[in-house]
């Protein structure tokens, strides 16, 4: 396994698209046409190696979750719950992407960032989520 | 009383790892804990330091809305911190070369210094102070449009990263000193 041919950003974004969750940016939010809500996939941190061989390797990536505010500016708690539900029930999970094999773990009792003020219009949900590679 | 070499060993190492266990999980828990309590004092500190900070009342606040804190863990970032609300009624706009307008928003700038590649991997726990707007650096070494009086000048070298590092030694000498 060569660490230059490990992409978490892109294995993510088609495991959550093999499961009908669409709209994932692993290259940063979107300039323009952004959807009612959106995922943005981001390296949080390095790649490291779990076993002496490099044959295991670890890393965290980052999930923004962005739900368009409601009409009054308030957040739309209700779209909020049912993403994080869906994410309860897909992770943890364990995906082949060009014959690397992922492990995804989402660490729901630390969010990074909650809150409505990174992106007009948009309330904010980062997640870490650790991922291990072999 | 004869004592059994190997039992004695095996007696040791259980213990060795014993204490490895338990010192592990107090850093995790006890050390990380206090650590927190002083990344939080130091950025409260800082947010309360930058709104009684004259130079910010007459610009856009852009600038204000730029800057973040991240808490990062062995180079992941596990908590990021902003202000409670948007300071800047309006976008700024910054003149580029050739007569290129361009709108700064220092809120949606902040996003991309989340997660960011220059994040805190030079220690075991770091907290990095974020100003995110491309004027920044033109504001602290008075490159742009400041006047005569070059408003600003040094807020960065000179203000906000001095004070942070003093309120940090301050929190840490008062607590654990």
């Amino acid at each position: 396994m060569n660490i230059s041919e490990i992409i978490p950003e892109l294995a993510l974004k088609s495991f959550l698209e093999d499961n009908d969750v669409t709209g994932v940016y692993p290259a940063g939010i979107p300039t323009t046409g952004a959807t009612s809500e959106f995922l943005t996939v981001s390296m949080n941190g390095n790649i490291i190696s779990e076993s002496e061989d490099a044959t295991v390797l670890g890393c965290t990536l980052m999930l923004g979750v962005y739900v368009k505010l409601l009409t009054n500016g308030t957040v739309n708690q209700v779209r909020e719950k049912i993403l994080m539900r869906k994410f309860s029930e897909l992770f943890p999970a364990t995906y082949n992407y060009e014959d690397v094999t992922y492990k995804f773990s989402l660490d729901f009792r630390n969010l990074v960032y909650s809150g409505r003020n990174l992106y007009s219009g948009y309330s904010t949900k980062a997640l870490n989520l650790q991922v291990t590679i072999y | 009383m004869a004592v059994d070499v190997n039992n004695l060993t095996e007696y040791n190492t259980r213990n060795r790892r014993l204490f490895e266990k338990g010192l592990t999980e107090h850093i995790n828990k006890v050390v990380e804990r206090d650590i927190d309590l002083v990344f939080n004092i130091v950025i409260d500190s800082v947010y309360n330091w930058l709104d009684n900070q004259s130079f910010w009342e007459n610009d856009t606040y852009n600038l204000y809305d730029s800057i973040g804190f991240g808490k990062y863990k062995r180079g992941v970032l596990w908590k990021f911190y902003q202000d409670k609300g948007r300071r800047a009624t309006s976008d700024k706009k910054v003149w580029l070369s050739k007569g290129n307008i361009v709108t700064v928003n220092g809120f949606e700038l902040l996003q991309s210094a989340i997660g960011s590649k220059e994040g805190g991997d030079f220690a075991e726990y770091s907290l990095v102070l974020f100003a995110a707007v491309p004027y920044a650096e033109w504001v602290e070494l008075s490159l742009g449009d400041g006047g005569p009086n070059k408003r600003g000048k040094g807020w960065w070298s000179e203000g906000i990263v001095p004070y942070t590092r003093k309120i940090f030694s301050d929190t840490v000498l008062k607590y654990y000193g």
